[in-house]
């Protein structure tokens, strides 16, 4: 048989050409079944992230109702208002918005001779005190509008009697030019708190802008007599 | 030293002879129901099936079986013409030799087979009959209906044109036998039979089942279709015995081979 090695060359060929399909078949096999160990890996992944995830809210929940809960606490202590603060929508991650009016009410020099030297204490009202997630709280719902924020946070203020509030309405004013608001809101300031000087000095000065410059001078003497203040003096001495 | 295989392959040579004949049960059944539907008073008996299903060397050895006991006779090859199919008719029914420049009067030869009714009952055994046209076929159709002569003819059956045959002799047939192709059980008793018959023991245990169903897959069980893929699978096999023994195994015949010979044969393609 001459023709033999033909024959078996033709052999191979078929036997090669029979097999392809079980490569074929065989190859996808192997990628439908690494696509679904790919896809069940990738659904286990995103199921731990999202647990993951899940649990960090959790924490971040917590945290923000015991926070929530220690606010209510000061606020009974101080024994202002009977009414729960309303704040549990307030996430936050609000602090990287913009601007707000309180921010930019507490660094505008309002007392700008006085302020030079003004007392360390009270001068930043930007820095971590005390109470700063409810600053927090305060960014996330001026974000509107200037005109709807202090509309709110007067609201606000009539519900939590925060100084800080109050004090940030006076400043405000008073570098609007609204000095009769200012005076208010600073005699709300004070009415929470007698203790804060700038309440003094925003109600004094306010009082001189209105014209009412023995009142202011008045208020000034008794403040300086209680605490002698020297902002409360150059203050005195500038409205003079 | 003579390949085991070379004798092997000699054992599937195609042929008719009654000596080749290898008893299976589907054989055995065709022979029985054609040796009944000759008892009966027919006119004419259809053998038909696809080529290589066995309808020759069944003729065959009915022909061998009855030629004692009746008056058979087996027109192996089709006459190629009217004249030649009436000599050797004239021949079988006188038992003389026509002289060779005299034809045959077709009514005088009806005539004569109706002389013949009741004393003599001939059997004409006509393999290939899809060979004879129409017209020839209505004169053996007239022959028969004198009941003297019983023809018993085997014809083809292929796609098309064999059903059309079957159908011209549809309305002349009083039975038909239909040969089918072997199952796998029969290819496999088929093959070891011939081989045992001479005495091929080992070569006949070298085939297994699992390659047979492969070999029926590719003959489609057709008797002359498995002698051509077995001699050419045992040709193969004599070469490797010959040249190359280390590619051969002994104990069966692989897959390998089985395929190659079924390339060389066309029944599958590269």
């Amino acid at each position: 048989m001459y023709e033999i090695e033909q024959l078996e060359k033709q052999w191979s060929s078929y036997n090669k050409k029979r097999k392809r399909p079980l490569f074929i078949a065989l190859f996808l096999c192997v990628v439908v079944v690494a696509m679904a160990v790919a896809v069940s890996l990738n659904d286990r992944l995103r199921h731990t992230l999202k647990q993951m995830f899940n649990d960090d809210l959790h924490v971040q929940v917590s945290l923000v109702e015991n926070h929530l809960a220690q606010e209510e606490e000061n606020v009974s202590m101080n024994k202002k208002d009977e009414k729960p603060v309303k704040i549990a929508e307030v996430p936050k991650m609000v602090i990287e918005m913009k601007p707000n009016p309180y921010d930019i009410a507490s660094k505008e020099p309002v007392l700008e001779a006085v302020e030079s030297l003004s007392a360390p204490e009270k001068t930043d009202s930007s820095l971590p005190i005390e109470g700063a997630a409810d600053k927090k709280i305060h960014l996330d719902i001026l974000e509107t509008s200037s005109v709807t924020a202090y509309k709110d946070v007067e609201s606000r203020f009539y519900q939590t009697h925060d100084i800080d509030d109050a004090l940030f309405l006076a400043k405000s004013y008073f570098n609007r030019g609204e000095y009769k608001k200012a005076e208010y809101w600073a005699l709300q300031t004070n009415k929470v708190d007698s203790n804060i000087e700038e309440s003094w000095l925003l109600f004094a000065y306010a009082k001189a802008k209105l014209g009412q410059k023995q009142e202011a001078i008045k208020v000034l003497n008794a403040y300086i007599a209680k605490t002698n203040s020297i902002e409360a003096k150059r203050l005195l001495e500038q409205i003079k | 030293m003579k390949s085991r295989y070379e004798s092997a392959k000699n054992v599937f040579i195609d042929s008719i002879d009654i000596d080749d004949y290898i008893d299976l049960s589907t054989s055995a059944s065709a022979f029985r129901q054609l040796q009944h539907s000759i008892e009966k008073p027919l006119k004419m008996i259809l053998l038909f099936g696809r080529p290589g299903t066995g309808k020759s060397i069944l003729l065959n050895r009915i022909a061998m079986k009855l030629q004692k006991e009746k008056e058979i006779h087996y027109f192996d090859t089709p006459s190629t013409n009217e004249k030649e199919f009436f000599y050797k008719l004239f021949k079988v029914l006188t038992n003389h030799e026509l002289p060779s420049n005299t034809d045959i009067n077709f009514s005088s030869l009806v005539n004569y087979c109706k002389g013949l009714r009741g004393e003599r009952e001939i059997i004409i055994l006509l393999d290939e009959a899809q060979m004879y046209g129409r017209e020839m076929m209505e004169k053996i159709r007239l022959l028969s209906d004198t009941r003297a002569v019983k023809f018993i003819v085997s014809l083809h059956k292929t796609e098309d044109e064999d059903l059309i045959a079957k159908e011209h002799f549809q309305s002349r047939i009083w039975e038909v036998i239909e040969l089918k192709n072997a199952t796998l059980e029969d290819q496999i008793a088929y093959v070891h039979k011939k081989l045992l018959k001479k005495n091929l023991f080992e070569v006949a245990n070298s085939i297994k089942e699992k390659e047979m169903k492969l070999i029926h897959c590719f003959t489609k069980g057709n008797f002359r279709e498995c002698n051509k893929l077995f001699y050419t699978i045992f040709e193969i096999c004599e070469y490797y015995d010959t040249h190359e023994p280390s590619k051969i195994q002994y104990n069966r015949i692989s897959k390998k081979i089985i395929e190659m010979a079924a390339l060389k044969l066309g029944y599958i393609n590269v």
